[in-house]
């Protein structure tokens, strides 16, 4: 394409430089060494990948994209396949946003972990995944971005299960490892298709190429590349592993299952966006499982009681916006959105971490421990308050604009999707809004029940929670102001100048001339999302603060329905047993067929020739005439036959 | 002669460890398994200078009725020997002194790298089978006396159960030399010259069923596998190393060397099938090593899963699929080797090899878990490490022979993590159970840390970079694609 | 034609000579023991050292000649009977002149032109044998219950004779019809009109199986083995075999060839049933000479697919030559097990268990022969098992190979529970303390291992013999 301006500049070699190094210093010298200052040596590395990002974000500004070869991984029959960083308008936002929320985060992990005896090793995969998400995000073929999508999955299986003692936290590990590796599957077939009958995995290369394919391969790569989304990305049927992850350590939470991440998949079928242009009906899939996903998670968000899972649970729901708004057609709603979502749910998820910090708790902690927590926690709680407005769609902030774009898109344009669904679009529509209020009731919930709720029921009043060192304070805060200025860059049409490139860039390539790239304000749409989110307060304040405490008395009154629909109305279990079901067939065909069955049969071959031995030892007994007899009879049968036959 | 050093110098250094002293035996094993390896990678030299399909060739003058010492090497002979020559010094040096008949010991593992070398080198199917034969005795006499309690049993399984195919391929090769007789007048029982006149005719199909059911006891194919198990379990840990680094390559070289040259119409009508069985061992290997609790008859099912991704790598018929399964015998080398030698390891220690007696010993052997993890992740094919070129390549091949059969291997890898992950968690996670023998494991020291690094090192690299790797295989290989 | 005088050195005429000799000796006043022994290996090497020096002549006269087949065959049965003539006990000088009598028959027989003669030698060899049997000590006699051994021994030599009586009888009856159909008993091939001649020279054949230890005819093998003592079953393996494979030669001049149903049609069933029954029987066996007995029957098995093959091809020299090699390899191996036998003081299976604790050189020098005996690779035994298989596959029999090689695989089974036992073991209880090695012994067991060795490292070696076995 002759958009790539030629040679890499040096920010986008610092991009993979710096944390290689950082790695390699910190495993064979820092980690024996001196382990418990191996924090500098990663800081430093990430304070430089996010200045080279954002570097490279002033150049695409700019206008500048790279697509550039660093070296030719193999040669095959004719095909080769090269290894190279792409830096283009789509992904040099997320890098910048993925970056500065990885550095803040890495200063926060510093207090979060400070006493924990594995400090260095969790540094270290720490860092190995904040590399494996960077080279994700900027590789410029399929190939490459699945090397470090699975280095991302093997990453978050470290982290998830870093307190490997606890049973729980390596059966979560083990849970997202499986189901990642089940998505991985699909993206490695669908590299598989690509290669045989695309021709190239490189983006370039194979989007040119994709009008000359029939269309039911480009609908298998593309629904193919969907399912490997829906593993990393958490939508619906395989987004079971998610909310398990929450046992690793907050930090962990906070960037990989809320910010960055989760978020992989969504960048993927951003990344794939020409070849969901070629397949409209996987659009209409991603919208309503996208859809779903977003009410589901809102409902069940709703419901729980533990801390992270409440976030983790929201996070899921966001996805699921996101996927809704690929699915309308306007990417830019799903970028923009994307961005900003790391923002405030890393920010919320650090709050949450203070919160169990402060309270000395070992892992998570449920809304029963909490309560009450604004005086001891003030500072946390103004930094929650702040991720709680963004989160809930509240005009000043970041989220009020990208959920306005969602919005938008959804309400007004919706043609993307194949013009007005009618029942479909309504029905998406219906959704969207829901979404939009659910997401506000949850998280104010989840807000009352933690710092202003004094039930008598609740413990957290009691408990001297004290406030974070200023290792974990600065970046919640840096969070915060992030988090309410990051509307800025939506609203001020930044994005839109970054975007525009990329889609003009695909332009030729796409049938559906409008993609959304950008988004005109209208009034009417701003005040639905602003009902929607104040409905979503008032809800909570309902259910939790006033006297008919509406969520604790429904709580009470139901226990079985409640356990029942904080398991995903059995969903897991169904998970778990199919599970189960496939290492019981594993036990059968090892056990039964193999051991019982094939091996004792080949080697009772053996035997039957001793059997043989045994039954012809009847005729050598050792008596002479029978000898005679038996040699009489030889020489006459051979005469019998020479006369006869002669 | 530079081939002939090839195997002459670990039959004398078998003969040498045999005559030397119990003490030195271990030193002189080890010093000439490595001088072994020096000269087979200096070898490089003068293969790389050279040009035609042998890149480097041996002829004597003597021919009787076609028997004659013919060597030739190629890209993936040489790197087979790399590998055999990799594996022997390393296993060696990972033993520890042995204090049953040592010299005996040394000597045998010289033997069989002799034998190994014979194999991956010969041109002349007399000779190729004369060393084919001559493998199975050092290790039926390495699993007799040095293995593990049931030794006995599985010394005599194994060389029943190889020997049956290795009878089969005899009379395979006996009958193609006659039929080549009868159809061009002339003995020859060179392999370049059978493939350039290809045997055909009904006889030709048995021709062909008798050979593939010689090689594939050697794979081994699904059916054909359950001799490995026992083998493994019983073998002494250098022993499990070679014979599942080295000895299962016979099998997948001889498909490529000798049947695929000679018969390619019936290669290619047998390729839906063939590929079918590589499938089913990829999925039955995964499927039965999820269910193991002995630690090295896990890694034994697992060779049989990967040993499937060759056979669908030949069997796809395409330059990437064969590529792929060239370069997977390396990788399945040096990544079950690795395994091996760590349970070898553990098992020096606590003579103890089932999961069950292991635990937490991430906080007491923080080594062993880095390395055992390392290894494991490269033998389930995560990408970066080398599993995952050769998977990658032999699905690529097979993606366009016959896309159902690839989607099924790619599902192999969801069944590869399925049996690594749990059984990485027990041994190295969860709590020590009852019975455990953690305590007694102490972490590694640095020869064994040494040996390990050499591996790592090498699974990086082709995992990082094969493309100077893949550069010296794939001329061994184009001559063979079928579609 | 005008009758060539014979050379003196003839080898039946001086063997002849050298018996009379000893008998003579022995008559006159009972003589040292060592002086008999001498003069009988003088005897032997004298007849070698003619055999080798008259190599390449060809003369025929009425009733013998000297072809290239015959020198050939000489020169292994002379080979096969030294070891036994130095290593047989003496008591008294009658088994050395039964030796003496029975090398004498083996040359007839390689030198007769003559039915009647070949029947003679056939007579002298066997009766010289039934004798050896019944009177050579087995080493098993010192120990308890060495009566009830010599008693078996000589049981086992009763039944010899009256198998062989039977068998001569046959012959004799094949003789007479040969004769009242040809008018004469010179050997020479008959146009074949009339199904009475096949009839004689199948009688004849008879015989010829029975000496091989073919299958209907097998049935004193194992007893004879058994009981007989080692040096003494090694030689009738070995040299004795031969010289029925040598009778089987001789006859199959006589025998008809192309479109008539010659051996072509019931060789390779009569191979098939002795190898597998050999074989089979082998597994059960835990009396070592019985087991390596059967183990012999299995190798007569696997030589009669070469003879069909040899039969097959019209007797080309090249199927000949790999009869020969087999038999040469077959020499050195059944040798050196029978010899290990001897020289180990073993005679029951439990008692090897762990003999390469007590002596790791016996344990691999018999490690080294049962390897040879399964048929792998280094050693002469697989060179012999494969030049066999690819006449078979040659003449076009599959069936015949697959055959030979299940049986080999089978044979595979006890040889190396054998390997097992004496390597692999702890040894059980306190094993027969084993007797001291004497010179000629550990010559015999050296010379086998470096000939196993030697013959296994050159396929070339055919194609050598079929030249030499051209003429």
């Amino acid at each position: 394409m002759a958009f790539a301006t030629p040679g890499l500049p040096l920010a986008a070699q610092v991009l993979f430089a710096a944390p290689l190094a950082a790695l390699a210093i910190g495993f064979f010298y820092f980690h024996f060494r001196r382990p418990r200052d191996i924090h500098w040596l990663f800081l430093a590395s990430c304070l430089a990948v996010t200045g080279a990002s954002l570097r490279l974000l002033l150049e695409v500004l700019g206008g500048k994209v790279w697509d550039e070869t660093i070296f030719r991984w193999l040669i095959i029959g004719g095909s080769s396949i090269e290894f190279g960083i792409r830096i283009d308008g789509l992904n040099a936002p997320i890098l910048a946003m993925v970056a500065t929320v990885s550095t803040l985060i890495h200063f926060y992990a510093v207090g979060y972990m400070r006493d924990d005896p594995g400090f260095s090793r969790f540094f270290l995969c720490f860092h190995f995944f904040f590399f494996s998400m960077v080279g994700l995000l900027v590789s410029h073929n399929y190939l490459q971005m699945y090397l470090f999508w699975e280095g991302v999955g093997l990453a978050s299986f470290l982290l998830i299960g870093f307190w490997y003692d606890r049973p729980a936290a390596r059966a979560a590990a083990w849970k997202a490892f499986l189901v990642n590796r089940i998505g991985d599957i699909g993206f490695l077939v669908a590299i598989l298709v690509m290669m045989g009958w695309g021709g190239s995995v490189r983006f370039t290369e194979l989007f040119a190429g994709l009008g000359l394919l029939d269309p039911g391969i480009v609908f298998l790569i593309a629904a193919l590349l969907f399912w490997g989304a829906c593993a990393k990305s958490a939508q619906f049927p395989l987004h079971v592993w998610l909310p398990d992850a929450m046992e690793g350590p907050t930090p962990v939470s906070a960037l990989m299952h809320a910010a960055t991440m989760v978020t992989a998949g969504v960048f993927l079928m951003a990344r794939s966006w020409p070849i969901l242009q070629y397949a409209p009906g996987l659009l209409s899939v991603l919208a309503v499982v996208g859809a779903f996903t977003a009410i589901g998670g809102a409902v069940l968000a709703g419901v729980q009681k533990d801390l992270k899972r409440i976030l983790a649970y929201s996070t899921i729901s966001h996805l699921g916006l996101m996927f809704l708004s690929l699915g309308v057609g306007s990417l830019f709603g799903a970028v923009f959105h994307l961005i900003t979502h790391g923002f405030f749910k890393a920010l919320l998820f650090l709050c949450a971490g203070s919160v169990i910090h402060g309270l000395g708790a070992h892992g998570t902690v449920t809304t029963d421990e909490t309560g009450g927590l604004s005086i001891s926690l003030p500072w946390t709680y103004a930094a929650f308050l702040v991720g709680a407005l963004s989160l809930g769609g509240f005009p000043p902030l970041a989220g009020f604009f990208s959920k306005d774009a969602i919005l938008h898109s959804l309400l007004v344009g919706g043609h993307a999707a194949g013009g007005p669904l009618g029942l479909l679009g309504s029905g998406l529509k219906a959704a969207g809004c829901l979404a939009a209020i659910a997401s506000s009731y949850y998280i104010f919930r989840m807000l009352f029940l933690t710092f202003l709720g004094d039930r008598p029921q609740q413990t957290g009043r009691s408990a001297h929670a004290h406030e974070p060192g200023l290792w974990m304070q600065v970046p919640v805060f840096l969070l915060a102001a992030l988090s309410a200025v990051g509307g800025v860059i939506g609203s001020a049409g930044l994005l839109e100048k970054v975007l525009s490139p990329l889609a003009s860039a695909w332009g030729p390539m796409i049938l559906v001339a409008s993609s959304e790239v950008s988004a005109p304000f209208s009034w009417e749409v701003a005040g639905v999302g602003l009902a929607a989110a104040a409905a979503g307060l008032v809800a909570a304040w309902l259910a939790t603060m006033a006297q008919s405490d509406w969520d604790w008395t429904w709580r009470m009154k139901h226990p079985g329905l409640e356990r029942r629909v904080a398991g995903e109305l059995g969903w897991q279990r169904l998970a778990a047993r199919s599970a189960g079901l496939v290492s019981r067939a594993a036990a059968f065909v090892s056990w039964k067929w193999e051991d019982e069955r094939w091996d004792v049969w080949t080697e009772s071959l053996a035997d039957c020739f001793t059997g043989l031995g045994e039954g012809l030892s009847g005729i050598s007994r050792g008596i002479l005439n029978e000898y005679l007899w038996w040699m009489l009879a030889g020489s006459v049968a051979l005469t019998f036959m020479i006369v006869l036959c002669f | 002669m530079l081939l002939t050093w090839l195997w002459l110098l670990p039959a004398l250094g078998a003969l040498a460890a045999w005559a030397a002293p119990s003490r030195a035996a271990r030193g002189v094993g080890i010093a000439w398994s490595a001088a072994v390896l020096a000269y087979s990678l200096w070898l490089l030299l003068p293969f790389s200078s050279g040009t035609g399909p042998l890149r480097l060739e041996e002829l004597s003058g003597l021919s009787f009725h076609g028997i004659r010492y013919r060597l030739g090497v190629d890209g993936v002979s040489l790197s087979l020997c790399w590998l055999t020559a990799l594996l022997t010094t390393l296993s060696l040096a990972a033993s520890g002194v042995r204090e049953e008949r040592p010299p005996a010991y040394w000597a045998a593992f010289l033997a069989l790298e002799a034998s190994l070398m014979g194999v991956f080198t010969s041109q002349n199917l007399f000779y190729f089978y004369v060393f084919w034969d001559l493998s199975l005795i050092p290790m039926f006499f390495i699993i007799g006396l040095w293995g593990s309690q049931g030794r006995r049993f599985a010394s005599i399984k194994f060389l029943l159960y190889t020997f049956a195919g290795s009878l089969a391929l005899l009379i395979g090769i006996v009958w193609l030399a006659v039929l080549h007789e009868s159809a061009t007048g002339a003995w020859t029982w060179d392999i370049p010259a059978l493939a350039r006149t290809p045997v055909s005719g009904c006889a030709a199909g048995w021709i062909f069923a008798l050979i593939a059911l010689g090689f594939s006891v050697k794979i081994p194919l699904w059916p054909l596998h359950n001799w490995l198990p026992d083998a493994h379990t019983e073998a002494p840990a250098a022993g499990s190393v070679l014979l599942a680094g080295a000895m299962l390559k016979m099998g997948v070289y001889g498909f490529l060397k000798v049947l695929l040259p000679v018969f390619p119409v019936l290669a290619r009508e047998a390729l839906p099938w063939m590929g079918l069985l590589g499938v089913v061992n990829i999925l039955y290997g995964a499927v039965c090593a999820m269910a193991q609790t002995d630690l090295k008859r896990l890694i034994a099912f697992t060779s049989i899963s990967h040993l499937g991704f060759c056979v669908v790598g030949i069997f796809s018929g395409r330059p990437e699929g064969l590529a792929g399964a060239a370069l997977q015998m390396l990788n399945h080398g040096l990544s079950t080797g690795g395994l091996f030698l760590l349970v070898g390891m553990l098992y020096e220690r606590a003579h103890r090899r089932d999961i069950g007696d292991f635990g937490e010993l991430a906080r007491t052997a923080p080594w062993f878990a880095f390395f055992f993890g390392f290894v494991l992740l490269s033998s389930i094919g995560l990408p970066g490490l080398n599993g995952f070129v050769g998977e990658l390549l032999a699905l690529m091949g097979m993606a366009k022979a016959s896309p159902p059969l690839a989607a099924l291997g790619a599902a192999g890898a969801v069944l590869a993590a399925a049996y690594a992950i749990p059984t990485y968690q027990k041994v190295f996670w969860a709590p020590a159970g009852p019975g455990s023998v953690s305590g007694k494991i102490s972490d590694m020291d640095r020869r064994e840390r040494g040996i390990l690094w050499v591996l790592a090192a090498l699974i990086l690299w082709i995992g990082i970079y094969p493309g100077p790797l893949l550069g010296i295989l794939e001329p061994g290989v184009s001559a063979l694609v079928l579609r | 034609m005008g009758s060539i005088p014979l050379p003196i050195g003839f080898p039946p005429l001086a063997l002849s000579a050298a018996l009379a000799a000893v008998l003579l000796v022995a008559v006159a006043r009972p003589a040292p023991a060592r002086g008999t022994r001498l003069l009988a290996v003088a005897a032997l090497l004298g007849a070698l050292a003619w055999t080798l020096s008259h190599w390449g002549e060809r003369f025929q006269t009425e009733l013998l000649r000297w072809d290239g087949l015959g020198a050939a065959w000489m020169l292994l049965l002379l080979l096969g009977s030294l070891p036994l003539a130095l290593l047989i006990e003496i008591r008294g000088e009658r088994p050395l002149a039964l030796l003496l009598g029975t090398v004498l028959g083996m040359a007839l027989l390689a030198t007769a032109n003559h039915l009647f003669l070949l029947f003679l030698g056939l007579e002298i060899m066997s009766l010289s044998l039934y004798l050896l049997v019944a009177l050579t000590p087995n080493h098993a006699d010192r120990g308890a219950g060495s009566s009830a051994n010599s008693g078996r021994r000589i049981e086992a030599a009763i039944k010899y004779f009256f198998c062989g009586a039977f068998v001569a009888a046959i012959y004799l009856f094949g003789l007479s019809i040969y004769y009242a159909k040809t008018g004469g008993m010179a050997m020479r091939p008959h146009p074949f009109e009339s199904p009475g001649l096949a009839l004689a020279v199948t009688l004849m054949v008879c015989a010829a199986l029975f000496k091989i230890g073919a299958f209907p005819m097998h049935f004193w093998l194992p007893d004879v083995y058994e009981a007989a003592a080692p040096e003494l079953s090694a030689f009738m393996s070995t040299t004795v075999k031969a010289a029925g494979i040598l009778l089987l030669a001789r006859l199959a001049v006589l025998l008809p060839h192309g479109n008539t149903p010659g051996p072509e049609m019931w060789l390779p069933w009569i191979a098939l049933a002795t190898m597998t029954l050999g074989n089979l029987l082998a597994l059960r066996q835990t009396n070592l000479q019985r087991l390596l007995a059967y183990s012999s029957l299995s190798h007569v098995g696997y030589l009669l697919a070469g003879v069909w093959a040899w039969f097959k091809s019209a007797g080309a020299p090249e199927q000949a030559a790999s009869i020969y090699f087999y038999l040469l390899t077959y020499l050195f191996m059944s040798m050196g097990a029978f010899l290990f036998v001897k020289a180990a003081g073993v005679s029951r299976y439990d008692e090897i268990r762990g003999l390469s604790r007590r002596s790791p050189g016996l344990a691999a020098f018999f490690a080294l022969m049962l390897l040879s005996l399964a048929g792998i690779p280094p050693t002469g035994g697989f060179l012999a098992k494969f030049f066999i298989l690819w006449d078979v596959l040659r003449s076009g029999s599959v069936w015949l190979a697959v055959a030979i090689a299940l049986n080999s695989l089978i044979g595979l089974g006890y040889y190396f529970s054998l390997i097992q036992a004496a390597v692999f073991d702890e040894p059980v209880e306190p094993g027969p303390a084993s007797p001291p090695i004497t010179l000629p012994a550990r010559l015999t067991l050296w010379a086998c291992s470096l000939g196993t060795l030697i013959l296994g490292l050159l396929p070339g070696v055919r194609t050598l013999l079929a030249a030499c076995l051209e003429r």
